[in-house]
């Protein structure tokens, strides 16, 4: 499903490369930010089919392909957002207390404080922390898909990530 | 020197790389790892069925009934507009072309006009001027009328014989006993010739003009002018009896009085006779001779049987002018509705893209 070019400095878009390494991340972005994965399976699938309606207006000069594919992802989400007019909230499905070792019973203790804090936060936290974890953005695409220069993105991070540690120590 | 912030950035790059992380930033790198670790994950199913999906191309959703129509209203509306705008020009670009061909009002159409035959010349021939018979202007006898005639023709040549049917068109007058009296041709857009020929061969003359060229419009016209021509021997009449009664008396008069006052009178009458000699040759003339104005026009592939490159030079021309006069006005009508457009789409864009980030901070 590679695309010639249709215009000078645009580059073809591997659509189906692209489709198998942004899969996962994307479905993770959406269903952190929406907080529901049935939402984020149908966005997640809306999202693609979008960005395969409009793989020719892709333009590399204005990003990479996975910031390009994130924002059509983010625009979903948001609509999303804006359609259930309702908050969204964080997946908080109970992890399966399986018995497991000590350190084991630990970490999954951890992660449950984790999930917590993240639930605590607020949402444009929240994307951020899903966009650099979640989904795998390098700060430079992060700073593509939310529109701000990559210093801003930086520091955005650096905040949400600031708080999320604030609320785990206030757990502890 | 480099913050303690993106120190931490840097650390938490460094663990999601796999990197060596500082002791002071191992929690930090710790937490990064968590939350990388703990993403949500796709179900195996809804991933099969996704990845169907981009295997086949996403495949459109079943089509709506009528949805043809909601598609085709854009088109039609389109049309709506064009179509106006093509027929004026279509119907402007007809009425020049009538118009160019000059022509009076009452003038038959150019498909009627033929040479005329020797049948059609007897019987439309006019009563000769006879300046030297007499008249009467309520008289209904066409051989005793006076007429003063006019013709007008619209000739059609190609463009290349322009210059050489003028040449003949003064021929033509000169051979009839006329001339031209004014003339103005130019080589590639024709021009006009008015001429003055003799009235009795008037008929010969428009025959003789219909075989140099495409007759596209003839038009005669013809003015009744006995009461004219009547009213001018009366006055000459008049004044050559006053004179003649002026002499009588002259030859009687027996004072030096009486002599001067005739001999002055005589003088008075002498010049309204040169007066209505000359009044009377006037209106001789206008009898005597016809205008005869011809229009000279090159012609375009209807005048002609066989088509020419320059005909064909000629005819795209005037479709790439009709063609650019609708895209102009196409375009008057159309770059508003364009640019109301344009702002409306970005308008609506800037409250989209502020609503979607109003319902992540609602969020």
């Amino acid at each position: 499903m590679t695309l010639p070019a249709s215009a000078p400095g645009r580059i073809a878009l591997d659509f189906d490369a692209l489709y198998r390494a942004a899969r996962d991340d994307v479905f993770a972005y959406v269903a952190t930010l929406l907080g529901d994965r049935g939402a984020a399976e149908d966005v997640t699938a809306l999202a693609f089919e979008r960005a395969y309606r409009k793989r020719k207006s892709f333009d590399a000069a204005r990003g990479t392909e996975r910031s390009w594919l994130f924002g059509i992802a983010r625009n979903a989400a948001l609509d999303e957002l804006r359609r259930r007019k309702r908050s969204a909230t964080l997946v908080t499905e109970p992890a399966a207390v399986q018995p497991a070792p000590d350190e084991e019973l630990e970490r999954t203790l951890r992660r449950a404080a984790v999930r917590t804090a993240l639930a605590a936060l607020p949402a444009r936290d929240v994307e951020l922390i899903a966009l650099k974890f979640h989904a795998g953005l390098d700060n430079a695409e992060l700073a593509n898909v939310l529109g701000v220069s990559v210093s801003n993105a930086g520091t955005r991070l650096h905040r949400a990530l600031t708080k999320l540690r604030e609320i785990l120590d206030d757990q502890s | 020197m480099t913050s303690p912030e993106t120190l931490e950035l840097q650390a938490v790059d460094a663990a999601l790389a796999g990197r060596y992380v500082a002791p002071e930033h191992a929690e930090l790198a710790e937490l990064a790892l968590l939350l990388r670790d703990d993403r949500p994950e796709p179900a195996p199913a809804w991933a099969t069925h996704l990845d169907r999906r981009v295997e086949a191309g996403f495949p459109a959703r079943p089509k709506r009934r009528f949805v043809w129509v909601r598609k085709a209203v854009p088109a039609v509306a389109i049309a709506a507009i064009l179509l106006p705008i093509v027929a004026l020009a279509a119907l402007s670009t007809s009425g020049t072309d009538d118009s160019g061909e000059g022509g009076s009002a009452g003038s038959a159409p150019a498909e009627s006009v033929e040479p005329l035959s020797s049948a059609d010349r007897d019987s439309a021939a006019p009563a000769l001027p006879r300046a030297q018979s007499g008249g009467d202007p309520e008289s209904d006898r066409r051989d005793t009328r006076f007429q003063q005639r006019s013709a007008s023709l619209t000739l059609a040549a190609p463009r290349r014989e322009l210059d050489s049917v003028a040449n003949q068109v003064g021929q033509v007058a000169s051979d009839l006993g006329g001339f031209v009296r004014f003339s103005t041709i130019s080589s590639n857009a024709g021009g006009s010739l008015e001429l003055r020929v003799p009235t009795r061969r008037l008929d010969t003359a428009i025959e003789r003009l219909s075989d140099l060229g495409r007759v596209r419009e003839l038009s005669r016209q013809s003015e009744d002018i006995t009461r004219s021509v009547v009213s001018a021997r009366d006055r000459l009449s008049d004044a050559r009896a006053e004179r003649k009664a002026l002499l009588e008396q002259l030859a009687d008069a027996t004072t030096v009085n009486e002599t001067e006052s005739i001999r002055a009178r005589l003088d008075i009458v002498a010049r309204e006779i040169a007066a209505a000699r000359a009044s009377l040759r006037r209106v001789d003339n206008r009898a005597s001779f016809a205008d005869v104005r011809v229009a000279l026009v090159p012609s375009g592939a209807s005048d002609e049987g066989a088509w020419t490159p320059g005909d064909a030079f000629d005819d795209a021309l005037r479709v790439l002018e009709v063609v650019a006069g609708v895209a102009l006005i196409a375009a008057a009508v159309l770059l508003p509705l364009a640019l109301i457009w344009l702002l409306a789409w970005l308008a609506r864009r800037g409250v989209t893209r502020r609503r979607r980030e109003r319902a992540l901070d609602m969020a």
